[in-house]
């Protein structure tokens, strides 16, 4: 795949708006499955700069859980990583957390990138209470878990709004699902990471629940500088809370740009058949429509691309080959032959 | 509206469960009803009852309080005949597709079992005739090759087509829809919902569409009601367009303010409300007087957290729980 257009050569760093913290160059990742290979993950390339918050949208079955794990290393056995890199920088120092040593991947975990996972009650230890989970977490890294970790557990506690004194003493069950997601973004902040990776994090959550969680979100990124990843199947919290969108389909990131831009000029005919597909609560009532067909097989691949089978705007061309991401407008990237074509049809 | 019949009607219902040694008023004293040919969309957060309300509509739960009306018969003294007569007219689409579909059965077994049952086809080749039909009801097409197939084949959002087709075997008149497009992925979620308003507008179904989502509500029933429950009660039932762009109980006010819009520009510049605690209390141990009361940005001491507020009608096809709201409005 041709992924030169989403790379930052090293000449840009420090230079644009902010440094690239994270660097993920033409990843391939899969996994065994009872009928074959599942290519999960196939030549995704991207760049996280320092602050910035990128969401990562897909359906079900987009690969976007994998290459979420993918970014930490923590894939189950079965998966394989076929090729690519995954570069971290701090400070002017790069390295490729695929080839890291036990050690050094244990200190990268949580020190310097946090996963948040999609369920918050099986995040926790049933049988410990918060203090000790973070007491646990501190220790794992070298520091001590008593007095200086407890301090910064409160702060971060209250950073998201919860009361740290009742909340430290309690046992996960006894929190409610949306103080605990709140617990594990705390606990995601404890050493001071660069980056954090979330998966899911409001999904099972209720309406109201959810808006705290998001609130949290928006001014902790005001109080403390972290990058931040999201893995989301719902379109709302990436035009709520994201800098920059990727849209995955069938392992692969099909459009990638600023989220006004995605959301307002979509360049790719998946992104833009979501949007259409999504009501919004405000207003009168609008025309929706749904993306014919269903999702791809990432078992059995089709020819060309991915899309083509349930795309308005396919091709001869679509069906023999795999469009890769071009550069359509400053900073906004589509991996769709007939992007000059996408927006037409819905006339809005 | 008001010249369809009703088909059903609550009074006071409620049901309460026993927890432990502890009972829990899951759906407390809920009033509605239902015409023939409505849509009426039950909206709530997790645990509010708007699911055992489904079910007790269904006939799935009895009440352990109040009373429910069908087509003006009460449900309790109503003849054994008329009973079955009830439970075939309304029929309910499960949330989750993966648990509500025999994994053992074919597609045409599952069709077909509420056919023979019924006698609503003489031979099993009537019942496939019949099967083939409801497939092609339901956008299953061709439905020749799906009828052999197990459920494990289908993907979800055929799986949920092929629950719907089911409902839809012993024709009735009502269906209860709960959370039936939630665990449908987003991109074929609209179609599902355009095949349902279908059902109703070519085959006349009543819906009940229970959801926690209002903006799928509002896409789903603009020309039905919404009505909001909070904590087992009935908080707001109004006309769609008057709910969403009109809302008048605080707490409706509050989740479409919270709900996030898939528009940055939108989301972005929405206007919040303010509750004044983010703590959901928990069944077993209800505040006093209107459950919202410790939550509501207009809450009022000495009336709100004494005494019960009561559906009034504010205009507008507007009823709301809200001592606030009523004395507004002047309504009793």
């Amino acid at each position: 795949m041709n992924t030169e257009p989403v790379r930052t050569s090293p000449k840009e760093i420090g230079k644009g708006p902010k440094e690239t913290v994270l660097r993920v160059d033409d990843l391939w990742l899969e996994y065994r499955a009872r009928r074959g290979m599942v290519k999960a993950v196939r030549g995704v390339s991207f760049d996280l700069r320092r602050g910035e918050a990128l969401a990562l949208i897909g359906e079900s079955g987009s690969g976007k859980t994998t290459l979420g794990l993918g970014l930490v290393r923590l894939l189950p056995r079965t998966a394989r990583v076929v090729k690519g890199q995954v570069i971290y920088s701090r400070m002017g120092q790069e390295y490729d957390v695929l080839s890291l040593s036990k050690n050094d991947l244990r200190q990268f975990r949580w020190k310097e990138c946090a996963m948040v996972f999609q369920s918050a009650l099986n995040a926790l230890n049933p049988v410990l209470r918060v203090s000790e989970q973070f007491a646990d977490t501190a220790r794992a890294h070298n520091m001590s878990g008593g007095g200086e970790a407890q301090e910064r557990a409160k702060e971060l506690l209250r950073l998201v709004q919860l009361d740290p004194d009742r909340v430290l003493r309690s046992y996960p069950h006894e929190l409610s699902g949306g103080m605990r997601q709140r617990v594990l973004i705390a606990l995601g902040l404890l050493l001071d990471p660069q980056i954090i990776i979330l998966d899911e994090p409001t999904t099972a959550l209720d309406i109201l629940t959810q808006r705290a969680v998001i609130d949290v979100l928006r001014s902790l990124r005001d109080k403390v500088e972290f990058s931040l990843v999201f893995i989301s199947h719902d379109l709302s919290l990436a035009a709520e809370l994201a800098d920059r969108v990727a849209t995955m389909y069938a392992g692969t990131i099909v459009e990638n740009g600023d989220v006004f831009e995605i959301f307002e000029h979509p360049r790719h005919p998946y992104t833009e058949g979501l949007i259409h597909a999504v009501p919004t609560v405000t207003g009168e009532l609008e025309q929706l429509s749904s993306i014919p067909g269903s999702p791809p097989d990432l078992i059995e691949l089709i020819p060309g691309c991915k899309f083509h089978p349930r795309c308005p705007y396919v091709t001869q061309r679509c069906r023999e080959e795999e469009p890769t991401l071009v550069e359509v407008s400053k900073g906004h990237f589509s991996a769709c032959y007939n992007w000059t074509q996408v927006g037409r049809t819905h006339g809005q | 509206m008001d010249n369809k019949p009703t088909l059903i009607e609550l009074q006071q219902i409620g049901r309460s469960f026993r927890v432990g040694n502890k009972s829990v008023q899951a759906v407390d004293g809920i009033s509605f009803t239902i015409n023939d040919g409505e849509i009426l969309c039950l909206v709530g957060e997790s645990g509010c009852g708007k699911t055992t309300t489904g079910k007790m509509i269904a006939g799935l739960l009895q009440p352990t309080s109040g009373k429910m009306l069908y087509r003006g018969q009460d449900l309790e003294k109503i003849k054994q005949q008329d009973y079955r007569s009830y439970r075939l007219a309304v029929q309910i689409v499960h949330q989750d597709p993966y648990a509500s579909l025999n994994p053992a059965h074919t597609i045409q077994d599952i069709l077909s079992a509420p056919l023979l049952r019924h006698n609503l086809a003489r031979n099993r080749e009537a019942a496939r005739d019949r099967a083939r039909e409801l497939l092609q009801i339901v956008d299953l097409t061709p439905p020749d090759d799906l009828l052999d197939k197990f459920p494990h084949q289908l993907s979800g959002g055929q799986r949920q087509r092929v629950s719907v087709a089911r409902a839809l075997t012993v024709n009735p008149s009502f269906i209860v829809a709960d959370e039936a497009v939630s665990m449908v992925d987003v991109s074929i979620r609209v179609s599902l919902l355009n095949m349902l308003t279908n059902l109703k507008n070519t085959l006349g179904v009543t819906f009940l569409f229970i959801t926690h989502d209002l903006a799928l509500a509002k896409y789903f029933a603009w020309e039905g009601r919404i009505a909001v429950m909070y904590l087992g009660r009935l908080v707001e039932i109004a006309p769609t367009p008057q709910l969403i762009n009109h809302s008048r109980h605080p707490y409706t006010q509050a989740l479409l303010a919270a709900i996030p819009e898939a528009d940055p520009r939108l989301t972005r510049s929405k206007q919040r409300v303010q509750l004044r605690s983010l703590d959901i209390p928990s069944l077993l141990n209800l505040p006093s007087g209107c459950t919202f009361h410790p939550r509501c940005p207009r809450f009022e001491a000495g009336l709100c957290d004494k005494l019960s507020p009561t559906l009034v009608d504010v205009g507008n096809g507007t009823q709301v729980a809200c001592h606030v709201v009523a004395r507004e409005t002047g309504a009793k």
